[in-house]
């Protein structure tokens, strides 16, 4: 499958690729040992102490203790990394997976996690590999270069950051990023935004496009559910923009708790205000996981709600995620209304792009494309 | 002076209200907590050690003269803290609407919850005997203990059959409130109350405000609209509504949601299977949209096994069309027997059969994923027949716990069915056949049965096949297939529990978690414990120290009693199905058995209460009951026999039970000239406290029943030896 823009990416037989990658995969080895990289960002204090300066948290990190993540340690003072080439979930996703709608419709992305986050949300999808410690999950042996090659070999064009935070795993994704580029692997890095100013702007230039979880528009819901801050992670996508970079916003919609008119209004407001009306904002429906099992699946009224009130807000491209066959998966064209990609759950079923504009008004639609 | 009439009342009344409230508070804070064997034994073990607890501080302190004051500014004290605590308790954890509670949180919000209104009833008992004691000159402990376990007879039976189901939860806990404040005025004796009246009356209002309190914990349902709620015989049931969703929870715990916006994919996978489908067997009610997809095939006939009738009135009562319609449809027959039983029995040429029961967390769902019921089925059904379920898994991960979760119902799969395939993903579907040429996982056949079947789907298309089925994904199962060290879950081990418990724990703190697995890496820790009490025995009898003697036989009746009530509730629902129904039954066997065997040690006079015939008595009934449990393991199908055997064996456990209790009573009475209450009562329910915690969480998952017999066999030691070297002391 090509994309509308007619971009080079290779068509994509998940079955067949999937194969081939199992086999080159399980030729990695697990591994029980830890990776011992130096941090990148990090203040030496007194005596053998540290602070960390990734993410607005700045864990001060005694002698052989680690940060609120999990997955860094202070060794003698010095600040590591312990998951730096050590993936512990990796798979090949359809970028609509991510999402990202307007990066390369209908490519693949090969996706990596290593352990650990710099958040606790309670709804996490991925508690499993983001809430533990690197100790306690099974990882692989998967340096940069392997990642590299293993896109080659299947045809892979994009590498994605992804499933756990990977602010986290920042050298090991820095790393790779450097060695994708050269080889023209595109790198997309999906992430919660909990980052510092310095560290985002170093990893800005090697990506190639960034989706953000905007978890909430409330200081109280981030305090509550997420255990962040609001303000950093409104700074980060304000940088992002600012950079050029191509950001497409997630907001997990949760039944009643972030759902309010009130907040969905604000916040769309916000977007438009300091971000850009051509940003998209995918309003996806939350399924009752770790913590929050008990609270309903999101109804697809809500999910209308937040869509109209994006619409009337003014902002361009939004979308209703986790609701197969739905119409607002689909991207319309902003001028003149007509249908542009058809999306039925991860499939592409019609693109109507010419080199990034509609094809029938030829208003541009800001995206990657090519 | 009280008449014989009102001391008989007292004692019953005290029965019949302590453990409606104990009915009340379990089934309020479960529907909090979420039904879970860790929620109810921890409720249940909190009670018991704070009634003890109470009993004691009564004891020690509450009933001299001066003293009473100072435990009534405790009680009071405790009471604000606990009123005061209740509807915050959320605030206080951080709790969100919605969020699910760990073993930390349950056990400090049980506390909050129930110390009050336990220390202040196992303070009453106290108050009860001494009431008794000054109007009668029989051994009152044993005469009150009698009597309260009529009460409780009575009220078990009266709660469950009649309150609970025709009214609701508050207004029962008001009901209560008003007994107890009726008999204490009436009938006891004012100035051996515990507290003054006044203040008595005042805790007692706390009490019933706590009942109504109680009800702000529907903050876990805060924002959504609640549609319904009921009791079933089986269940508590609650519709929610948000925005047009409906959600079901039972037992506080979510069931499904309705509409579903993705399609049923296992019910697809498994109907993919084959060509000509007529019928499908469903164990287990499902949500509409699941039967809607299979009504999506042609002719096809639905059975579905389901116990509780009510659930289906309430579900078509309540939720909005066109669910009713797709219960109503005339393709589907429903079967209101126990499914375990009714399914192996009818032998029907079923082409499905579907387990739509979600995850075995207790003994009644566990039935389904055993050795024993796959068995069954296998010789029941047709070679080809295709049996599915799906279990709860992990998009990305297969660690090790679910790898040991996963593979102890795989491996009880593989005694059944010789064909069997899973596909990894947030849920693990399992698909097993008899037929080697049944399964297949090809994209393409799949594709080609849903175009021959003409099947219409959203989102269960090529694309999402190409990525949920393709090698490296189905390869993530490859530690299942392989995994040896994983124990086959059986009805007589359900090593299932542990594991589900280990899942449940890893999204709390680590040390729920830890706590569980130290004990699996230190299983012989478990066998230390059991015996343990001989260890602490052989020091009594060295030291020939008699007083600890009389303790210790009633820290062994509370501990027998408690394990082995639980023990039979497991075991029937085990053998037998949903307890729910013949929970009164049984439990009233237990408290007529515990009111008869605590009312053979009455019967002594003087000193015969040393003779050797309590002795050999006590000994009889300890050895029956010993064997009935032997048998009980041994007569897995004999569904009769087992019934009567749990029966008789409820009665003749409560007897010992009972006996041994009354016995410790009446014999200490007759050494030493007085009675000690509190420290009986509080040894009793430490024991019964304990036994909760060890038999539920550890020693039936981890080591199966056979670690009941033994320790059965080993508490009833210790009985022998004390009752024949120290107490006798010959």
């Amino acid at each position: 499958m090509a994309c509308g823009a007619g971009c080079a990416c290779l068509p994509f037989n998940p079955v067949e690729n999937g194969l081939a990658l199992f086999q080159n995969a399980y030729a990695l080895e697990t591994t029980d040992t830890l990776s011992h990289v130096k941090a990148m960002y990090y203040k030496k204090l007194e005596g053998t102490a540290i602070e960390c300066e990734l993410c607005p948290r700045h864990c001060l990190v005694t002698d052989l203790e680690r940060g609120y993540c999990g997955v860094r340690e202070n060794q003698g003072g010095e600040y590591y990394t312990l998951v730096h080439s050590r993936a512990c979930a990796m798979n090949i996703d359809p970028i609509e997976k991510k999402p990202l709608f307007h990066f390369h419709p209908g490519t693949a992305a090969f996706s990596i996690a290593t352990a650990g986050c710099n958040v606790n949300c309670k709804f996490c999808q991925n508690w499993d590999i983001s809430q533990v410690r690197p100790e306690q999950v099974t990882n692989v042996e998967l340096p940069p270069d392997e990642i590299v090659r293993i896109c080659q070999a299947r045809s892979v064009p994009t590498v994605a950051y992804t499933y756990s935070e990977p602010i986290v795993f920042y050298e090991y994704m820095h790393d790779t990023c450097v060695e994708g580029r050269k080889f023209g692997i595109k790198n997309v890095m999906i992430t919660g935004g909990y980052i510092e100013k310095e560290p985002l702007k170093k990893i800005i230039p090697l990506m190639d496009a960034i989706k953000v979880d905007l978890k909430s528009y409330s200081q109280q819901y981030y305090e509550d559910v997420v255990n962040g801050e609001l303000q950093p992670v409104l700074d980060a996508l304000k940088i992002i923009h600012d950079d050029g970079m191509w950001l497409e916003l997630v907001y997990l919609v949760v039944p009643t708790m972030n759902d309010s008119t009130k907040e969905l209004t604000d916040l769309c407001r916000w977007v438009k205000t300091n971000l850009s009306d051509h940003v998209p904002i995918h309003f996806t429906r939350f399924h009752p996981t770790y913590l929050m099992t008990n609270l309903p699946p999101t109804p697809v009224k809500t999910l209308e709600k937040a869509y109209d009130i994006a619409r009337q807000s003014g902002l361009k491209f939004p979308y209703i995620g986790n609701v197969p066959g739905h119409s607002a998966e689909h991207t319309y064209c902003p001028g003149c209304g007509e249908l542009l990609i058809e999306r039925l759950g991860f499939r592409i079923n019609k693109i109507n792009l010419k080199d990034g504009m509609c094809g029938k008004c030829g208003t541009h639609i800001p995206g990657v494309w090519s | 002076m009280l008449t014989r009439y009102d001391l008989f009342i007292l004692p019953f009344l005290y029965g019949f209200v302590t453990l409606g409230y104990q009915i009340l508070y379990v089934r309020r804070l479960v529907s909090i907590f979420g039904s879970s064997e860790i929620g109810y034994t921890l409720i249940i073990t909190i009670w018991l050690f704070f009634t003890g607890l109470g009993a004691y501080m009564a004891e020690k302190t509450g009933i001299r003269r001066g003293s009473r004051y100072i435990s009534v500014a405790i009680y009071g004290l405790v009471a604000v803290v606990f009123y005061g605590a209740i509807p915050r308790l959320y605030d206080i954890w951080n709790l969100q609407p919605g969020e699910v509670t760990g073993l930390l949180t349950m056990a400090a919000t049980s506390v909050l919850a129930l110390v009050i209104l336990c220390l202040f009833s196992g303070a009453l008992f106290v108050g009860i005997v001494r009431t008794v004691s000054a109007h009668s000159r029989i051994t009152s402990l044993s005469f009150v203990y009698v009597v309260e376990s009529l009460g409780s007879l009575a009220g078990g039976v009266a709660l469950t059959f009649v309150c609970l189901t025709l009214i609701p939860d508050r207004y029962t806990a008001l009901v209560l409130f008003l007994l107890i404040v009726a008999f204490m005025f009436v009938k006891m004796d004012k100035k051996l109350l515990l507290m003054p009246p006044r203040v008595t009356v005042g805790v007692m209002c706390v009490f019933a405000g706590v009942a109504f309190a109680l009800g702000q914990f529907g903050h876990q349902y805060e924002n959504q609209e609640v549609v319904a709620q009921t009791n079933t015989a089986y269940q508590h049931l609650t519709l929610t509504e948000y925005e047009s969703q409906y959600t079901l929870y039972s037992d506080g715990l979510s069931f499904f949601s309705y509409p579903q916006v993705q399609e049923a994919e296992e019910i697809h996978l498994t109907m993919w299977q084959k060509e000509e489908i007529e019928n499908i067997a469903m164990i287990g009610i499902c949500p509409p949209d699941k039967i809607a997809e299979i009504l999506k095939y042609e002719n096809v006939r639905i059975d579905i096994y389901e116990n509780d009738r009510t659930l289906l009135e309430f579900l078509v009562k309540h939720l909005p069309e066109p669910a009713g319609q797709y219960y109503a449809n005339p393709q589907i027959k429903y079967d209101w027997g126990d499914p375990y039983i009714d399914i192996t029995k009818n032998g029907q040429d079923y082409d499905f059969v579907i387990i739509n029961i979600s995850n075995p967390t207790d003994a009644v769902s566990n039935r389904y994923f055993t050795v024993d019921f796959f068995e069954h089925l296998s010789t029941r059904l047709p070679e080809d027949c295709v049996l599915s379920f799906s279990l709860p898994g992990r998009t990305h991960l297969l660690g090790r716990d679910l790898q040991e979760f996963l593979g102890t119902i795989y491996n009880a799969l593989r005694t059944g069915f010789n064909n069997i395939k899973i596909i990894p993903g947030d849920d693990y579907i399992f698909l097993a056949s008899n037929d080697s040429s049944m399964i297949d996982l090809d994209v393409n056949a799949l594709l080609a049965a849903k175009e021959k079947n003409q099947i219409q789907t959203t989102s269960v298309d090529s694309v999402y096949l190409s990525y949920r089925l393709n090698e490296f994904n189905l390869l993530k199962a490859q530690p299942i297939y392989n995994n040896e060290l994983s124990a086959a879950n059986t009805v007589s081990r359900p090593v299932v529990y542990y594991y589900n418990s280990i899942l449940w724990a890893s999204r709390f703190s680590g040390l729920e978690e830890a706590v569980l697995k130290f004990w699996k890496e230190n299983k012989y820790l478990i066998y230390i414990l059991l015996f343990l009490p001989l260890i602490s025995l052989l020091n009594l009898v060295k030291r020939s120290v008699h007083r600890p003697a009389y303790f210790s036989i009633c820290f062994l009746a509370g501990f027998s009693g408690i394990t082995m009530e639980m023990s039979l509730l497991i075991l029937y629902q085990s053998h037998l199905g949903n307890v729910y129904s013949q929970i009164g039954l049984l439990i009233g066997l237990f408290m007529v058995g515990m009111a008869l065997g605590g009312a053979l040690p009455l019967r002594s006079k003087g000193t015969t209460i040393f003779m050797k015939k309590w002795f050999y008595l006590g000994a009889a009934i300890g050895v029956v009951v010993l064997f009935g449990l032997a048998m009980i393991t041994r007569l897995e199908g004999h569904q009769f026999l087992n019934y009567l055997l749990i029966l008789g064996l409820s009665f003749l456990s409560g007897g010992f039970s009972g006996y041994l209790f009354n016995y410790a009573a009446v014999s200490y009475k007759h050494k030493y000239g007085a009675e000690a209450p509190g420290r009986f009562y509080l040894a009793d329910l430490l024991g019964a406290s304990l036994a909760g915690v060890f038999i539920s969480v550890l020693f039936i998952p981890l080591i199966g029943f056979g670690s009941i017999l033994a320790l059965f066999f080993v508490l009833y030691l210790v009985y022998v030896i004390l009752h024949r070297f120290v107490i006798i002391g010959v």
